[in-house]
């Protein structure tokens, strides 16, 4: 039956009454302007009979809209390319992952059109991966957190109300005012995701003064950094010049879909196998696109990958092809005491472990010297993310000692420069802040923190809950914990708990599983709204710096950190205030850029130039090939003095050289001023010992000897490269593999999955079985498992104070936490291994993380009009929407929001450096109904 | 003082006094901009404690409760309709978001917004403290309540009479016909009295207006 149409009439009175409501508490006054200025006076019709010729008319649509999945009618237009005709194009930096891709956007009327790579940025060169054109997505999502929220419930309740940005401030303010006044600044941490404004956040800790700024590096690298940095000490990145080589040997990386220099890194491989008929090779547990694109693929048994390397250089000696002049001079072995240790690795034994036949690591072993030097290896968390993975990454790295290819070209190579080039000078920074925390720098941990501040993020919430700490405030930033870290029920217990966490902002632009248990969130800009100053390693092997600049108008009441931090700074005074009188952040970022010097065809230099071009590369400076070999000023010789023994030249107390028999050389920039395959450092300092004069010989600055607080914490670790496998997995029982992750092209780790474009493409992990897994345990395609995943018994033994109290299974593992999903069957993965990608299995991020599309009544459905199309994708379009509740009876293949592998995921540092071991979990499964 | 506000605050005390004559077109166009008026404030942003002692009051109060709401009587905290404003409208989640983009562009800042700011460069005003999207509804409300307000300035014999009454038709067509799914879902989704009155009285409200500027 038709509703009635409502009578005018009927509105009337309530239009009074409420006109007379607002008058008397003063609404007309204060519409007034501000400043006191008369206002406009009504509708000026002219200006509108003007304007009457508008673009954006119902129909003609030709700009907005960009969003929109191409529907039955767009597709007669579409593309429509004259949507971008009198678009501004302005240059930034795409922040979806830490790859920091050059971008340009197309502006038109305070509205990004499109997302396109730009060309100028010498380490990506214009290309972009699926992520970075899904920018769009993420700029105007709809559930974009636009405004300030303080919880009006109990925490982790759900509650909110909307509050000013004054109010948000002033309350932080007081609360940080009073962390100062306990005398415990390190009760006041800053807990980052991914950011990309390092010295906007050390300005600020450092001018509160505190140190207590956590990471998620070991998550993520800290092995690998750890190994490269054992040998070299000064980067702790090596960048393979794939695209000069002639053999790249992988393991376990995915660079095709993944890894920290990601574009820049695939494009430059594909070029070396197309332009020198490179040849790739793989190891890696898992058919990874990287691993299918690869000319040869190997599945290891997981975490063997160091056996495989160490067996690969027995062979390369075996066969002569070492390369004695490079180990002899510029290595801390001579090559008959590396052949030596090498003996015992045979490729036989490597296939005893590995499963990888001996036959195969000969051959490509001598393949890969063959082809030296220019030939490296690569690696990333598919080797690094394991209890021994330092030494993997050690034994994986010493190839390139062994053929010769350390820093030639093709080689293996690195650059001191990580980041933006140091040419660019910030306004001055406060001194550094001098306090210590155990959640920072835990003393188990003897590699985290000793050249880079790597810290053990696993650690937090589980020395939170141990009262180890408190925080008195909690600063997160793009951080999504719950989802990323591991024990995820341990994580949100914590940050549920008044106790250990007093004040919890929660910095972002989406409200997400971490936002969830803040106490105030504050909305932040999106990469597309803001400045920063940015650049990675790069594979040109030297420095370059490009803009991240607001391409539109922040939406909502979102600001990025540069914006209030500031103002923060100032309510919280105590002398804070001093280090932010630099002006606007344009003024900030003008003064920084100034030394980008003047382009003569455009005569624009510094901030100028940067937002014509997006970037600067010195290209006047050479790459970084050979370094050490590099020859020694003779000025800096002036008052140098060469050790009779060790032929180390220093001066002032400080290493500067090495005298070789060609003269005095840069060398490397450690102890010995050699490539440090056996390394006293690492002995010495896992034991707490005074490394002084090992840090002065180096030349560094940075590094540090471990703290007094860290005694009696000594770690074994071994100088030399070597490698160990777990004993549990040496006994697994028929129903128990080991826990692989990845992930996909189309996702970083926590915070695409909103994505409506990515999402669509990658929005369930089932859990991948190998067929002859699944024949033995009586599985099918589809099936639902239970897994359940048990603590390593080498942790529990290195590491007493992880100790978990979980049920003990009947081949004696101590039981962590169980989960439930699906599978797939496939032959890309090892039998002995399960896989599952990790990005999946929001429960508070946005409808299209958690596939919900909560669908209108039915006569209302937005967006039904065919002639026009309006797109609305979360009502229509998201047809991978989870309605089965995790129930295994009503799941359908292809549908969902997927499961948070950190469910499962025990807290699991390597007990050297603190990285986190995702990969060498040991879980059982059984079979559901 | 633009002309709404002038014509508003004569309301006032003709509504105290209760000498409405809403037979009279005057008043009734008066009525009308006041309740574009007061939707837009209240779709704009949270009730203030002020506010809503004055719509609980007197006669203000009656008419309300009239509209359900509030009952008579009824004690009702501005803290509670805060949090009931930010589930529906701010978020975090779970949340109807009040844009026009948002619901036919599945996105924010869409079509919808580029037209708006279109017609906010009729008029600039800072209308409200906050940092409003261009396509907030509330903000439309307002928008059209300044149409409203400049037609009833003008004698309908007058030039300009039927330019209003064009700028009006084109932009409740443009940009006040899109709500009901909005509105029913905010209905539904409303945890108080107040915000379920809110969004059925602003559907109601539009509908009449839908037939009267078509
Ligand atoms: S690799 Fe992709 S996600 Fe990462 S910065 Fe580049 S375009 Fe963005």
């Amino acid at each position: 039956m038709r509703k009635q149409t409502p009578s005018r009439r009927r509105f009337l009175k309530l239009g009074l009454a409420g006109s007379a409501a607002l008058a008397a508490v003063g609404w007309d006054r204060a519409a007034e302007a501000a400043d006191g200025e008369p206002l406009p006076q009504g509708i000026d019709l002219e200006k509108w009979k003007k304007l009457k010729a508008d673009p954006y008319a119902e129909g003609s649509a030709p700009m907005p809209g960009v969003c929109q999945l191409p529907g039955p009618l767009a597709k007669r237009n579409w593309p429509d390319r004259s949507k971008y005709e009198g678009a501004e194009k302005v240059p930034g930096m795409c922040q979806l992952c830490s790859t920091v891709c050059g971008i340009v956007g197309y502006v038109k009327e305070d509205r990004l059109l499109k997302i396109e790579g730009n060309p100028n940025d010498p380490n990506s060169r214009g290309h972009l991966c699926a992520r970075g054109h899904a920018g769009l997505n993420h700029q105007y999502h709809p559930e974009r957190l636009l405004y300030p929220l303080r919880r009006v419930g109990k925490r982790g309740e759900g509650k909110w109300k909307r509050i000013s940005w004054e109010e948000a401030l002033d309350e932080i303010a007081e609360s940080l005012k009073k962390v100062r006044q306990s005398g415990h600044p390190e009760e006041f941490a800053f807990h980052q995701g991914r950011q990309r404004s390092k010295d906007a956040i050390k300005r600020f800790l450092d001018a509160f003064g505190t140190s207590t700024q956590l990471s998620h590096r070991s998550l993520c690298s800290g092995n690998r950094r750890a190994a490269n940095l054992t040998m070299l000490w000064e980067s702790d990145w090596d960048l393979n010049d794939v695209e000069h080589s002639r053999y790249i040997l992988n393991f376990g990386s995915n660079a095709f879909e993944a890894h920290q220099g990601h574009v820049s890194f695939a494009t430059r491989i594909q070029n070396g196998r197309f332009n020198n008929g490179a040849k790739l090779v793989t190891f890696d547990v898992r058919l990874s696109n990287t691993a299918g694109s690869s000319d040869e693929w190997f599945a290891p048994f997981p975490g063997t990958d160091g056996a495989i390397a160490l067996a690969m250089g027995q062979a390369i000696f075996a066969a002569g092809l070492e390369d004695r002049d490079f180990i002899d001079q510029w290595t801390t072995v001579s090559a008959d005491e590396l052949k030596a240790h090498l003996q015992v690795y045979t490729p036989e034994w490597a296939e005893k472990v590995s499963g990888v036949p001996a036959g195969d690591i000969r051959r490509i072993a001598l393949e890969f010297a063959r082809a030296a030097p220019a030939c490296t290896t690569m690696c990333n968390r598919g080797s690094s993310a394991h209890l021994n993975g330092f030494y993997n990454d050690r034994a994986i790295q010493l190839l390139n000692a062994i053929v010769g290819s350390v820093g030639k070209k093709g080689g293996w190579c690195w650059s001191p420069w990580g980041g933006v080039d140091p040419n660019m000078k910030t306004p001055p920074m406060p001194p550094s802040a001098k306090t210590w925390s155990v959640l920072e720098d835990p003393p188990e941990y003897p590699l985290a923190n000793v050249w880079r501040r790597m810290r053990v993020g696993e650690i937090i919430y589980l020395y939170l809950l141990q009262d180890r700490a408190k925080l008195q405030v909690y600063m997160t930033y793009n951080l999504d914990s719950p989802l990323t870290w591991p024990e995820e029920s341990l994580t949100r217990d914590v940050l549920t708990d008044e106790e250990k966490i007093g004040l919890h902002v929660c910095i972002n632009c989406f409200y997400n599983e971490t936002a969830h248990f803040a106490d105030i969130v504050l909305p932040w800009t999106t990469y597309l709204e803001r400045w920063d100053l940015d650049a990675r390693g790069s594979y040109n092997l030297r420095p370059y710096v490009g803009l991240r600049t607001p391409m539109v108008e922040p939406l909502g009441e979102a600001r990025d950190i540069r914006d209030f931090f500031p103002e923060l700074a100032h309510k919280i005074g105590g002398g804070m205030e001093q280090w932010y009188a630099y002006g606007s952040t344009e003024d900030y970022l003008r003064e920084w850029a100034q030394n980008v010097p003047v382009n003569p065809q455009t005569g624009k230099s510094g901030l100028d130039r940067l937002l014509e071009e997006g970037v600067w590369e010195d290209t006047n400076r050479s790459p970084f090939y050979e370094p050490y070999n590099i020859a020694v000023e003779p000025a800096e010789m002036v008052d140098a003095r060469v050790d009779p023994q060790t032929q180390i030249i220093s001066r002032s107390g400080r290493g500067i050289g090495i005298m070789t028999p060609s003269g005095p050389k840069r060398g490397f920039a450690t102890p010995s001023r050699k490539l440090e395959i056996r390394s006293l450092f690492v002995e010495r300092i896992g034991n707490n010992e005074d490394c002084t004069s090992e840090i002065a010989r180096a030349g560094s600055k940075k590094t540090k000897n471990r703290p007094a607080v860290h005694a009696g914490h000594d770690v074994k670790i071994d100088p030399m490269p070597i490698w160990f496998q777990l004993d549990e997995h040496q006994d697994l029982a028929e129903d128990e593999l080991i826990m692989t992750s990845f992930k996909w092209n189309v996702h970083n780790h926590g915070r695409t999955m909103n994505l409506k474009w990515l999402a669509e493409i990658v929005h369930s992990n089932p859990a991948w079985l190998n067929p002859q897994t699944a024949k033995r345990l009586g599985l099918q395609n589809g099936d639902w498992i239970e897994i359940t995943s048990y603590q390593s018994e080498y942790l529990a033994e290195q590491s007493p104070h992880l100790a978990h109290r979980g049920p003990v299974s009947p081949e004696g593992r101590r039981e962590v936490s169980r989960m439930r999903v699906p599978i797939v069957i496939m032959e890309g993965i090892h039998p002995r291994a399960i896989a599952m990608s990790n990005s999946c299995g929001h429960t508070q991020y946005t409808n299209v993380a958690r596939a919900e599309k909560r669908p209108s009544p039915a006569d209302i459905l937005a967006g039904s009009d065919p002639q026009a199309y309006r797109d609305a994708d979360w009502e229509r379009n998201m047809w991978w929407e989870d309605t089965t509740g995790e129930n295994p009876l009503t799941w359908q293949r292809n549908t969902g929001r997927g499961w948070n592998q950190n469910r499962l995921m025990p807290i699991s540092p390597d007990p050297v450096t603190g990285q986190q071991a995702y990969h060498d979990t040991v879980v059982s499964i059984a079979r559901i109904g | 003082m633009t002309r709404s506000y002038r014509l508003l605050a004569s309301v006032e005390w003709k509504y105290k006094s209760m000498q409405l004559d809403l037979e009279s077109t005057d008043d009734q166009r008066t009525a009308t901009v006041g309740m574009y008026r007061l939707l837009a404030t209240l779709w704009c942003s949270e009730v203030s404690g002020a506010l809503l002692v004055e719509l609980q009051s007197g006669n203000c109060g009656a008419t309300f409760a009239e509209h359900q709401f509030f009952a008579p009587g009824e004690a009702i905290y501005a803290s509670s309709l805060a949090a009931d404003y930010c589930q529906l409208f701010v978020g975090p989640r779970d949340h109807v978001p009040p844009y026009q983009s948002v619901w036919e562009e599945g996105q924010l800042a869409g079509r919808a917004a580029a037209s708006m700011r279109r017609y906010g460069e009729l008029l600039e005003r800072p209308l409200l403290q906050r940092e409003i999207e261009a396509d907030h509804l509330g903000r439309q409300l307002a928008m059209m309540g300044e149409i409203v307000a400049g037609m009833a300035t003008v004698h309908s014999e007058d030039e300009s009479y039927a330019a209003y009454d064009g700028l009006g038709r084109e932009f409740f067509a443009a940009h006040l016909r899109w709500p009901a799914p909005l509105l029913a879902r905010a209905e539904q989704q409303a945890q108080t009295q107040f915000y379920r009155a809110l969004s059925r009285c602003t559907a109601d409200f539009l509908e009449t207006e839908a037939a009267f500027w078509s």
